[in-house]
């Protein structure tokens, strides 16, 4: 594909998956600080903050970057177009990705601006690596079982599960390991996010129709 | 009746959809990790020369004032108090006021000029003064000051336990609690896309043709929801119910066959009646299902902040995380009941309020109107 196409097909993705998950990610990205506080976080805080409520926008935002291929309406106009599914997926990972480095970005960045101490960098990058991965999940169970729904559900859980267990079932792989202090983890989730997207590229370039 | 027949037909649809099992292994996998199975001979009195036997939040006034003192003497050290804001503990800074505050009631209780009554007061007024969800407020003295338990308190707690209470009321208290935080939140993915399912799959204009009313049509679809719902929790009851029957039995204590159902109905029921509503009215309001997630989440960290003895009307899932709350139980019950008639009748507000605005979209959809607004928002479910 040529360059000026790419950029096409980028920017029209953006504007159709761009909007009430975007909106309301965004609201609730503002909105947060008013009920949690982020002046003079410790590190703690900020992790528990970041890697809990920070993380949940992602979930949204990710599972529903799929939603156009299941709406009833779009389905057949995209898909007697789409030759390529797999290449908008990943299209879409990056607007995902795009979208949520700037939530957590901008609101990290509000908390440091407001007193807060944390490693910066460090936080950022696997505050935003646990939220890719629950978006990932997000998307696999949406394609994996043709409900999108299904997939908001099972990120939650899977959310929830981690949330409530405090990392008893999954030991060295808790989901919010930030907060013990600890970013070893992240690396591998890292791995498994890059398993999930290709598995999904594959998954979906098998429905292509030619 | 018309009613009956979008009831069978929601139920129908329900039972075939794979968020509704989906859902329903959740709420499995998420009961068994935290309540657990328990077996015939899982549980038995305490017995003498063990190590420990538990902690009691049973203080008396003398006590509760003493530990006090404890939190006092750190928070002015340290210059800084604790305060639980959603489910985060957060260091907050003293200013000079607050630390003034605390020397006064410190100085108070170390020369003893104070009954309970008085420092109940001071100490509501402290937590107050420092912003509220501190140690010094009445729900968390009375939920988290506790001192460990003598053998003698633990076999007469146990024995309380076992025959006044009732084995099976005490846990099926704490499987109601645990349940109850799954029921504040997953339903929403059922209830938020309930509504809109008719719509993009144009069954709206065949439903229309039969010109139904809003509420009979709303209020179908909800009442199968919550009713499949609870049928759900209900199952719960079973294995635990069997359990304790057999526990109770071996060891002579008294089993009461309705202790894990009733709170399941009433505390449970409610939740979900609360929780099917908003995420429906939400979803209708805004035109968004997605818009309900937020919401709910919000006010899920909310509810489930405090383990036990908080019913006031912003909680709308019943926390009980103890088997143990015999006492907090039996003064908590009419707050329990009020609370529970709240929700109640709130989800029937919140029906009324997502029939009317469904009534309005459909005849905006008559109109021409929000035509393009459908393809952004459809979603094959």
């Amino acid at each position: 594909m040529s360059w000026e196409n790419s950029l096409g097909l980028l920017k029209y993705n953006a504007r159709i998956v761009c909007r009430s998950n975007v909106l309301v990610s965004i609201v609730y990205s503002i909105i947060l600080p008013f009920f949690v506080g982020y002046r003079l976080l410790n590190w703690v805080e900020a992790a528990r903050i970041s890697e809990l409520l920070l993380t949940l926008p992602g979930i949204i935002i990710m599972t529903s970057l799929v939603e156009v291929d299941f709406s009833a309406g779009m389905a057949e106009l995209v898909s007697t177009k789409k030759k390529d599914k797999g290449s908008i997926f990943l299209y879409r990972i990056l607007i995902g990705l795009a979208l949520m480095a700037v939530v957590i970005g901008l609101s990290q960045g509000w908390m440091l601006l407001q007193g807060s101490n944390f490693p910066s960098w460090q936080f950022f990058s696997g505050t935003l690596v646990t939220s890719l991965f629950l978006g990932l999940l997000g998307i696999t169970a949406a394609n994996l079982t043709g409900n999108i729904i299904a997939g908001y559900l099972i990120a939650f859980s899977y959310y929830l599960l981690e949330f409530m267990s405090g990392g008893r079932y999954t030991g060295p792989l808790y989901l919010f390991s930030l907060i013990k202090g600890v970013y070893q983890p992240k690396l591998y989730f890292l791995g498994g996010i890059l398993l999930l997207i290709l598995f999904n590229y594959f998954l979906l370039q098998r429905r292509n129709i030619s | 009746m018309q009613l009956l027949n979008i009831f069978r037909m929601e139920a129908k649809y329900q039972l075939k959809s794979i968020v509704f099992w989906l859902f329903v292994t959740v709420v499995c996998l998420f009961a068994f990790s935290q309540f657990g199975l328990y077996q015939p001979g899982d549980l038995s009195a305490p017995q003498p020369g063990q190590e420990r036997y538990g902690i009691t939040a049973n203080l008396t006034p003398a006590e509760e004032m003493e530990q006090i003192q404890l939190y006092l003497r750190r928070d002015i050290s340290r210059r800084s108090t604790d305060r639980v804001v959603i489910f985060l503990n957060k260091e907050v800074k003293l200013d000079n006021d607050q630390v003034q505050a605390m020397k006064d009631l410190l100085r108070q209780l170390e020369e003893g000029r104070l009954n309970y009554q008085q420092f109940a007061e001071k100490a509501a007024a402290l937590d107050d003064l420092l912003g509220g969800n501190t140690i010094y407020s009445e729900e968390q003295r009375k939920a988290y000051l506790h001192r460990p338990m003598t053998y003698q308190e633990a076999k007469e707690a146990f024995a309380r336990r076992a025959e006044e209470d009732g084995l099976a009321n005490a846990f099926g208290r704490l499987l109601a609690d645990y349940l109850g935080i799954t029921a504040g939140f997953f339903p929403l993915f059922i209830a938020a896309f309930l509504l809109g399912r008719d719509r993009r799959t144009r069954m709206e204009e065949l439903i229309k043709v039969r010109k139904v009313n809003p509420i009979v049509y709303v209020g179908g679809k909800f009442l199968a929801v919550v009713t499949l719902l609870t049928l759900v929790y209900l199952l719960f009851a079973l294995q635990p119910s069997w359990a304790f029957w057999k526990i109770c039995s071996e060891n002579g204590w008294p089993f009461h066959p309705f202790g894990f159902i009733k709170y399941i109905l009433g505390w449970i029921t409610p939740t979900l009646l609360f929780t099917v509503a908003l995420g429906m009215a939400v979803a209708e309001l805004t035109g968004s299902g997605l818009a309900a997630i937020p919401v709910q989440i919000i006010l899920w960290f909310n509810s489930i902040s405090t383990l036990k003895g908080d019913y006031s009307l912003d909680k709308y899932i019943i926390r009980f995380n103890t088997s143990t709350g015999y006492d907090l139980y039996l003064q908590s019950q009419h707050a329990i009941f009020l609370n529970r008639l709240f929700y109640v009748a709130i989800a029937g507000i919140l029906v009324a309020i997502t029939a009317w605005s469904w009534k309005r979209r459909s005849a905006e959809r008559k109109r021409g109107l929000n035509v393009l607004g459908e393809f952004t928002r459809s979603t094959k479910i």
